[in-house]
C-alpha cells in the first residue's frame, strides 16, 4: 500500500497541475462571461444656483449589448424644481470613438435624481462618459461626468 | 527521483495558479482618475489636461471627444462609429444641434427646457458621418430619444 501511494503521489500532483493549468487558461480566454455587469465612474460634485449636485457615468454590459447611463442627482437627496437637472448619455468604444448618444432629458418636478441611458447591440469594450446639466438661474451649465472604467460585452 | 517529480509537479502547479491569478486580475482596467473641469471628486483627482487635436486640410480639429474635459473643448470633427459600423467623424455643430446641446444653451427658463423635451426630446435624429476631410459620407450616426428615469 505504501509503495502504491509513493508511485501515485507525483502522478496526482501532475493531474492537479494539469487541472490548474486548465483553470488558468479558462481565466484567460473567458473574459466575456466575467465582464457582464455594471461599472461606475467616480462621483463628481458641483454647485449650480446654490444647489449641490452629484453626477456619475455607468456602463452595463451583457453578451453583445452595452448600455451607457448618465446619472445626476441632488447632493442632499431632496427634490429639485422641475427641469433643474438634465443629462445626456454617451457610449464610447475603447479606441475613443463615439458609438451611441442619447438626446438630452430634464428632470420632472421634485425629482432628486435623473438617469439617462443609451444602448447599442454590439460586442466590444466600452466606456461611458456622460454630460449633465444644472440650472444656474439664467441658463444651464454643462458638466461632464468622470469616465467610467471600461467593460466588455 | 520521487522527490524531484514532486518538486516539478509542485512548480507547475504554482505556475498555473500564478497564470490564472494574473490573467484574472489583469482584466479589470480602471483608468487614471482625471476630473472634468468644474467637477470635483471626493478623492484626489487632477484636472484633465486640455486636449491637443490634429487638424485636417481645412483646418478643422479632429479626434476623440473622450479626451475633452468640457463640451466646449471637443474637436470640430468628433470620431464616431456609423450605424453601418464604419469609423469616421461627425461635425460637432451637427451633433450639438441634434442632441439638444444647442437648445440647452438657448433656454431662458427650466420651463422652456421641459417644453422642448415634450415636443423634440422624443425624436430620433441622424447626422452624417464623414471621412476626416469631409469629402465622403461613410454612414450616419443616430441620436436616440432617451427613456429617462426621474425620481
Amino acid at each position: 500500500m505504501k509503495v502504491f501511494n509513493e508511485v501515485r503521489a507525483p502522478r496526482r500532483l501532475a493531474i492537479a497541475a494539469a487541472v490548474m493549468v486548465a483553470v488558468g487558461f479558462g481565466a484567460t480566454v473567458a473574459p466575456a462571461v466575467a465582464s457582464a455587469g455594471t461599472a461606475t465612474s467616480s462621483t463628481g460634485y458641483y454647485t449650480d444656483n446654490g444647489r449641490g449636485y452629484f453626477n456619475r457615468a455607468e456602463i452595463s454590459t451583457s453578451v453583445g449589448r452595452a448600455i451607457a447611463s448618465s446619472i445626476v442627482g441632488t447632493s442632499n437627496g431632496q427634490g429639485a424644481p422641475g427641469g433643474w437637472m438634465g443629462a445626456r448619455a454617451r457610449l464610447f468604444s475603447s479606441n475613443g470613438a463615439l458609438v451611441q448618444e442619447s438626446s438630452t432629458s430634464y428632470s420632472g418636478a421634485n425629482a432628486y435624481q435623473l438617469s439617462i441611458p443609451t444602448s447599442r447591440n454590439a460586442g466590444g469594450t466600452w466606456y461611458s462618459y456622460g454630460v449633465t446639466y444644472g440650472w444656474n438661474g439664467s441658463g444651464y451649465n454643462a458638466h461632464y461626468t468622470f469616465q467610467s472604467p471600461n467593460q466588455n460585452s | 527521483m520521487k522527490f524531484k517529480r514532486s518538486i516539478v509537479a509542485g512548480a507547475v502547479l504554482a505556475g498555473a495558479l500564478s497564470v490564472g491569478a494574473v490573467a484574472g486580475s489583469a482584466y479589470a482596467q480602471v483608468p487614471e482618475l482625471l476630473a472634468p473641469w468644474g467637477v470635483s471628486s471626493a478623492s484626489d483627482a487632477s484636472a484633465m489636461p486640455a486636449p491637443s487635436y490634429e487638424e485636417n486640410a481645412d483646418g478643422l480639429t479632429y479626434g476623440s471627444a473622450l479626451e475633452a474635459p468640457t463640451p466646449a473643448l471637443e474637436p470640430d470633427l468628433i470620431e464616431a462609429v456609423a450605424t453601418n459600423g464604419k469609423l469616421g467623424y461627425i461635425l460637432k455643430t451637427d451633433l450639438d444641434a441634434a442632441n439638444g446641446s444647442d437648445a440647452a444653451e438657448s433656454f431662458s427658463s427650466p420651463e422652456e427646457a421641459l417644453a422642448w423635451q415634450a415636443t423634440q426630446g422624443g425624436k430620433t435624429t441622424t447626422v452624417p458621418v464623414y471621412d476626416v476631410d469631409q469629402t465622403t459620407v461613410v454612414g450616419e450616426f443616430l441620436i436616440v430619444p432617451s427613456v429617462a428615469t426621474s425620481r
